[in-house]
C-alpha cells in the first residue's frame, strides 16, 4: 500500500504542497481498517487526509484488474464505496469538485456525485440503480436513501463513511439521525470504516465515541495545532454609562468602513439575521458606491442568491459580505483577509471558527476585529481573549434517547427493506444515543409506529407499520410518500416564502412577522426595501420600493447563550479589574461604567452573587445575576417565579440576558436573604421546573419539532399541501389533545425533557444554583437603575408571563392596561 | 367571578354569546354551535397519524351538558358537524346516537359545511336534519361560510376565528373569539380537536374573546399591532 501513499506524496510535491504527518497517519490508519476522528482547523488539509486512503485503495483495485473500472470489483453488486456526509447541502457541490480533482490527479477515473435535497429526482433515481464511487450527501438524504426498497442494496458496497464538520452535527437531532443510519450501515457491512472531521472542541473523545458507537474503538488523528488567534477591538470614542443593546455598534460605522476599504475582502459576522440586515443597510447608506461589491448572506436568503454570493466571494469580486453563522462553515474563501465580529461572539470555539475564516493558509495567524454593540460586551471581548490564552474551549454534548428520531428511523427502515425487531433493537442500542434505551421505551416506540400508541387501541383502522410474518413494513403508498417528504425537512417554525410578483424567490421569514404587517407596509429583507403586496398560499408577494422600510424582517430561533467557559472568564475578568491585575484597552475604555456599578451597587466577581431590587413606581423589580447564560437564566427565572407564584396569587414578568434575569411584578417581591435563598434552593428543583414548564407555553413550542419528526404533523411543502389538508393540525393543538387524552405519551415526556436539557440547559442551571449557594450574597436596594440592571429593564421584548392568577383575570388586566396606555 | 353572558341584538334577534363557544338564541330557544369536526382523530388514525381517541366523545358530552344547562329545544350546527366521511365502524357514530337518545325532545339540524359530505351524512343517525343550502329563520340566515345575504343577518362558522391581544411585537394572549361584522357573526369552533386561525377585524367589527367564565369584548386598541385594516378581507381560511 505504501506505493500508493507514495503516489499521493508525488502529487503533493507537484503542487508544491507539504505532506503533513497527520495526513500520512490518517491514510495508514485507514489502510489498516481503523476508524476515527481527524481533528484539525479548517483549511489545513483534513479533506485530503480522509479522502486519499480510499483513493489509494481504488488505485490498487484497478491495477489488479485493469479491465474493471474502480468501484466494481469484489462481491457487492453496487459500485458505491464511499459516503461523504456534509452538514450543509450548500457545501456539497464544492466538495464534489475537490474530491474529483484529487482522484483524477491520482490518475483514477471514478465518479463523485452529490445527492442532496437539491439533486433532481431523476438524478436521484439514477443514483439508486447506477451509483457512483462516492456520494456526497446529507444525513437526511442518507436516511431517504435507506427508505427505498433497493436502498440497502445500493449501500451494500460502502466501505467508508466520512463525516465532514462532525462537531456541527454532534449535539443535534441530525446527529442522532446519522448515528442511527451509521448503525444500519454497520449492520450491512461489519467492516465499515467511519471517519469524522472536526474543528476544535473540548470533548473530542466523546465526539469520536458518539460517531463510531460506544463499543467501537477508534483513533484520534491530531492535525495542526490550532493557529494563533489575535483579537483586536474597535473601541468606541464615547461610551454610554448604560448599555443599551444594539445601538453602540452602528456608531462605529465610520472606522469600520475605513478598515473594510483597506482590506481586499472582509467577512463581517453578526449574531442574528436581523442584525445583519441592519448592518448591510447602514453600510450601503454610507457607501452607495459599494452596491456591487457588498453582499448580505444569511440562512433565510434564497439558496440561489446565496450560491451566487459565495461564487463571487471565491472569485474575489466582493469587498465585504455581511453574514451570520451561515458562513461559519464551509469551503475556503481564500480571498478573505479580514474578519470582523459584531457583538460578543458568546463562545470561545465560535470565535476561533470565525477567526479561522481569514488567512486561510496552514500556519498563518488568524486575526479577528471585534466590534462591541453595547458597553458590557467590551468585558466579554476582554474575557474571550483571556479564555483563549487559558485554552478554555467549549465542548458539545450529544443528545440521547430522542424517541421522535427513533420512531422516524424505524418507519424509514420499515419503508425500505423492512426490519425485524430483535436485531434492530441491538443495532439501535449500539449507538451512543440509544445505548441506554430501556425495553419499555422500545416497546412504546414499537406500539407508537404499529398501533399509534397505547391510547389508540380503539382504532381498528390505524396502520402505519405492519407486522408481516415478523418483518415490519410500510405497505401504504401514501403513508410512505408522506414519510419520505418529512424526513428531509430541517425543523423550524412555520416559514413563509417571500417572492416578487414574477415568482422570483427572495427567501423565507417567520409567518408571524408577515402576519403582523399590513398590505402596503414597507420593510427590510435580504438587504432590500420591500413593500408587501399580498399573501397567498404561504408566500408573501412583494415589490421593491424606494421608501425606507419601517420594519426589519424577524426570524425565530434563540440567540446563542454566553457559554459557561466564557461566562466564567467574564467573572474572572471583573475580579481582575477590581484587583488591578489586568489592563486591556477594552477594560480601560469602560473604567467609568464599572466604577458606577461598583459605587451605586456592587460589581460582582466569581465569589459573589449580586441581587438588586428597585421600586419603579407602579412595579417592583428584582435583578439577579447568576451569570449562567441566557437559557439557564431563563430557567432559573422560571423556577424562582414558579416558587413565588405557589405562595400567593401573583403575576410576574420575566426578562433575561446572559448575565442575569429580572422579575417584575405589580406586587411586592422579597428582599431578605433568607427568603431569597429559599427561592434559590436546589431542593425539589426538578419538580418545580416541570411545574413551571407545564404552566408556560414553553413545552408546547418545543413539541413542534417532536411532532414533526415523529410524524404527528406533516408540513408538506407550500403549494403542495392541498391533498393532505384533512390530516393537518397544528402541533399546539396536538399537544393539547395528547395531554388531555393520552397523558402518558412518551413524546410529551420527551418535549419536557428537551425543554429541560436544550431550552433551559438544566445541567447548567443546577450547577448555577449550586454555585450561587456557595457564593457571598450581596443584596442591594437601588435608588436608580445600574449599568447591569438597565439592559434587562430596557429589553422587555423577550418577556414571558408566569402567573398563578387565572386566564380570565389576565385577559381583563391586560385589557385594562392597554386601555390606559392608549387613552 | 360572576358568570356573564354577552347579549347582542342581531337584526332583532336576541342572542347570548356563551363562553362555551356557543350561542343561545332566546326567542327561538335554540343553541347554535359551529365547526364540531366529529371523528377528526379517526381520520388522522386511518392515515397513520397517531392522535388519541376521545375528543369526539368529549365534544358531544360538552354539547349535551350545554343543552341541559340552557334548556334549549333545538340545536343548530353551522356546518362541519363531522370532519370527513366516517368509516361505518367509527365508534363516534354510536356516540352521536347515544347523544340523540339523551335528548329526545331536542331537534338537531345542521346547515352543512364543506366537510359534511353527503355520503357522510347518510352514515349518521337519521334523526338529524340536514340542510345543504343556507337556512333563513326569522331575521337570521344560518349557514356555514360567512357572507352577506339580503334575507337577513348571517350567522356562520368555517373560519375558527382566533384573536391575539397584546402590545405590538410582543407575545400576548391568543384565544378563540366571536367575530361580529356589520352583516355577519362568525362563531368560534366548538369541537375539542379544532385549531384556529388568527383574524384581522376591520374597523366596524367587534371581537368577543372567550374567557374561562365569560365572553370579553375586546376594545379596538387592544388588538395586536394596534393598526388595523380599513378594508375588510374575508380571505381567512379555516385551520383544520
Amino acid at each position: 500500500m505504501s506505493a500508493h501513499i507514495e503516489r499521493s506524496r508525488a502529487w503533493f510535491a507537484e503542487q508544491n504542497w507539504t505532506v503533513f504527518d497527520f495526513q500520512i497517519e490518517a491514510w495508514q490508519a485507514w489502510h489498516r481498517g481503523e476508524s476515527g476522528l481527524i481533528h484539525s482547523p479548517t483549511g489545513s488539509g483534513k479533506t485530503l487526509a480522509a479522502w486519499l486512503g480510499p483513493v489509494q485503495a481504488a488505485m490498487e483495485e484497478t491495477e489488479i484488474d485493469p479491465t474493471r473500472p474502480p468501484g466494481t470489483a469484489g462481491e457487492p453488486d453496487s459500485a458505491l464505496r464511499v459516503l461523504w456526509i456534509t452538514p450543509l447541502r450548500a457545501l456539497a457541490s464544492d466538495t464534489v469538485k475537490s474530491l474529483s480533482q484529487a482522484a483524477s490527479a491520482h490518475g483514477l477515473d471514478i465518479r463523485v456525485e452529490a445527492r442532496t435535497g437539491d439533486t433532481s429526482s431523476r438524478k436521484r433515481e439514477q443514483q439508486r440503480y447506477d451509483p457512483p464511487f462516492a456520494l456526497v450527501t446529507t444525513p437526511e438524504s442518507l436516511s431517504v436513501l435507506l427508505s427505498y426498497k433497493e436502498g440497502e442494496r445500493t449501500l451494500s458496497g460502502v466501505h467508508t463513511v466520512i463525516v465532514d464538520e462532525w462537531h456541527e452535527l454532534l449535539s443535534s437531532k441530525r446527529g442522532v439521525q446519522l448515528e442511527l443510519c451509521l448503525a444500519r450501515l454497520r449492520g450491512i457491512n461489519s467492516e465499515l470504516k467511519v471517519w469524522g472531521l472536526s474543528a476544535t472542541i473540548a470533548n473530542l473523545e466523546v465526539a469520536m465515541k458518539t460517531l463510531l458507537g460506544p463499543k467501537q474503538t477508534g483513533r484520534i488523528v491530531q492535525g495542526h495545532v490550532p493557529r494563533e488567534i489575535i483579537v483586536d477591538t474597535l473601541l468606541p470614542t464615547t461610551i454610554a454609562n448604560f448599555p443599551w443593546s444594539g445601538h453602540l455598534g452602528i456608531q462605529l460605522i465610520q472606522p469600520i468602513i475605513e478598515t473594510i476599504s483597506e482590506h481586499k475582502t472582509t467577512l463581517l459576522f453578526t449574531n442574528t439575521r436581523a442584525q445583519s440586515e441592519l448592518w448591510f443597510k447602514a453600510l450601503l447608506e454610507k457607501r452607495p458606491d459599494w452596491v456591487e461589491s457588498l453582499a448580505l448572506h444569511h440562512g433565510s436568503i434564497d439558496r440561489a442568491l446565496r450560491h451566487d454570493i459565495e461564487d463571487r466571494l471565491r472569485d474575489g469580486k466582493l469587498q465585504c459580505v455581511v453574514c451570520t453563522s451561515s458562513l461559519d462553515l464551509g469551503v475556503d474563501f481564500s480571498p478573505v483577509d479580514q474578519v470582523i465580529q459584531v457583538g460578543s461572539p458568546k463562545g470561545v470555539a465560535r470565535l476561533m471558527q470565525r477567526a479561522g475564516r481569514s488567512g486561510h493558509r496552514p500556519g498563518a495567524v488568524s486575526r479577528v476585529l471585534c466590534v462591541p454593540t453595547n458597553t458590557l460586551e467590551l468585558v466579554e471581548i476582554a474575557a474571550v481573549r483571556l479564555a483563549l490564552e487559558q485554552r478554555r474551549i467549549e465542548g458539545r454534548t450529544p443528545l440521547t434517547l430522542s424517541l421522535d428520531v427513533l420512531s422516524q428511523h424505524l418507519v424509514t427502515l420499515a419503508l425500505g427493506a423492512g426490519f425485524k425487531a430483535e436485531p434492530t433493537l441491538a443495532e439501535v442500542r449500539s449507538t451512543h444515543a440509544f445505548e441506554q434505551l430501556s425495553d419499555e421505551d422500545w416497546q412504546w416506540v414499537m406500539d407508537f409506529i404499529t398501533r399509534g400508541g397505547q391510547a389508540l387501541q380503539g382504532y381498528p383502522q390505524y396502520h402505519k407499520v405492519l407486522d408481516i410474518r415478523g418483518v415490519y413494513r410500510v405497505m401504504n403508498k401514501e403513508i410512505g410518500q408522506r414519510h419520505r417528504m418529512s424526513i428531509g425537512t430541517i425543523s423550524s417554525d412555520t416559514q413563509m416564502a417571500m417572492a416578487y410578483r414574477n415568482g422570483k424567490r427572495l427567501g423565507t421569514t417567520e409567518e408571524n412577522f408577515i402576519a403582523r404587517l399590513n398590505v402596503g407596509d414597507t420593510f427590510q429583507f435580504a438587504g432590500k426595501s420591500l413593500e408587501l403586496l399580498h399573501v397567498k398560499d404561504l408566500t408573501a408577494y412583494v415589490k421593491a420600493t424606494r421608501k425606507r422600510g419601517r420594519f426589519v424582517a424577524r426570524w425565530g430561533g434563540t440567540q446563542m447563550p454566553l457559554s459557561t467557559e466564557l461566562a466564567d472568564s467574564v467573572l474572572d475578568t471583573l475580579d481582575a479589574w477590581r484587583d488591578n491585575t489586568i489592563t486591556t484597552p477594552e477594560l480601560s475604555a469602560i473604567n467609568h461604567v464599572l466604577a458606577i456599578q461598583s459605587s451605586w451597587s456592587h460589581l460582582p466577581g466569581a465569589s459573589q452573587f449580586l441581587i438588586e431590587s428597585i421600586n419603579t413606581g407602579d412595579s417592583n423589580s428584582l435583578f439577579c445575576y447568576p451569570f449562567a447564560g441566557r437559557l439557564a437564566n431563563e430557567g432559573l427565572a422560571m423556577v424562582v417565579s414558579a416558587r413565588l407564584t405557589k405562595q400567593a396569587p401573583i403575576t410576574i414578568e420575566i426578562q433575561m440576558n446572559d448575565y442575569g434575569f429580572e422579575l417584575q411584578s405589580p406586587s411586592e417581591l422579597p428582599k431578605d436573604e433568607d427568603t431569597l435563598r429559599a427561592l434559590f434552593t436546589t431542593e425539589n428543583l426538578l419538580d418545580d421546573i416541570l411545574d413551571a414548564i407545564n404552566s408556560g407555553e414553553i413545552a408546547k413550542r418545543k413539541f413542534r419539532d417532536i411532532a414533526r419528526i415523529s410524524g404527528l404533523i406533516f408540513d408538506g411543502y407550500p403549494g403542495r399541501a392541498k391533498s393532505t389538508r384533512q390530516v393537518q393540525a397544528s402541533s399546539g393543538l396536538i399537544f393539547e389533545v395528547l395531554q388531555e387524552y393520552d397523558a402518558n405519551n412518551l413524546l410529551l415526556d420527551q418535549s419536557r425533557r428537551e425543554v429541560l436539557v436544550a431550552q433551559l440547559e438544566f445541567k447548567r442551571l443546577e450547577t448555577a444554583l449550586q454555585a450561587v449557594a456557595k457564593r457571598e450574597w450581596i443584596i442591594k436596594t437601588l435608588q436608580r437603575l445600574t449599568p447591569l440592571s438597565f439592559p434587562l429593564w430596557a429589553e422587555g421584548i423577550q418577556s414571558q408571563m408566569m402567573t398563578s392568577e387565572n386566564h380570565q383575570v389576565r385577559i381583563e388586566r391586560m385589557l385594562k392596561e392597554l386601555e390606559l396606555a392608549a387613552s | 367571578m360572576n358568570r356573564s353572558n354577552h347579549t347582542l341584538n342581531l337584526n332583532g334577534a336576541q342572542v347570548q354569546l356563551l363562553p362555551e363557544r356557543a350561542l343561545f338564541w332566546e326567542q327561538e330557544n335554540a343553541l347554535l354551535v359551529a365547526d364540531v369536526h366529529l371523528g377528526k382523530e379517526y381520520v388522522f388514525g386511518r392515515q397513520g397519524i397517531a392522535i388519541p381517541a376521545g375528543s369526539s366523545e368529549s365534544t358531544l358530552r360538552r354539547l349535551s351538558a350545554l343543552l341541559a344547562q340552557t334548556n334549549a329545544h333545538e340545536c343548530i350546527v353551522l356546518g362541519d358537524f363531522f370532519h370527513d366521511t366516517p368509516s361505518p365502524h367509527d365508534s363516534w357514530l354510536n356516540a352521536v346516537s347515544e347523544f340523540l337518545d339523551q335528548h329526545p325532545t331536542v331537534k338537531v339540524c345542521i346547515a352543512a359545511g364543506n366537510h359534511d359530505k353527503p355520503r357522510g351524512q347518510e352514515r349518521i343517525d337519521s334523526r338529524i336534519t340536514w340542510h345543504n343550502e343556507p337556512v333563513q329563520r326569522g331575521p337570521l340566515v344560518l349557514q356555514h361560510e360567512p357572507g352577506q345575504d339580503d334575507r337577513g343577518y348571517v350567522l356562520a362558522g368555517h373560519i375558527h376565528p382566533v384573536i391575539s391581544i397584546g402590545k405590538a411585537f410582543q407575545r400576548g394572549i391568543r384565544g378563540p373569539c366571536f367575530w361580529q361584522q356589520p352583516d355577519c357573526l362568525v362563531l368560534p369552533a366548538f369541537g375539542e380537536f379544532t385549531g384556529g386561525r388568527s383574524v384581522t377585524p376591520a374597523k366596524n367589527d367587534a371581537i368577543f374573546m372567550i374567557g374561562s367564565q365569560s365572553v370579553v369584548p375586546v376594545p379596538n386598541n387592544a388588538l395586536f399591532g394596534q393598526r388595523r385594516r380599513t378594508t375588510r378581507t374575508l380571505t381567512a381560511k379555516p385551520s383544520t
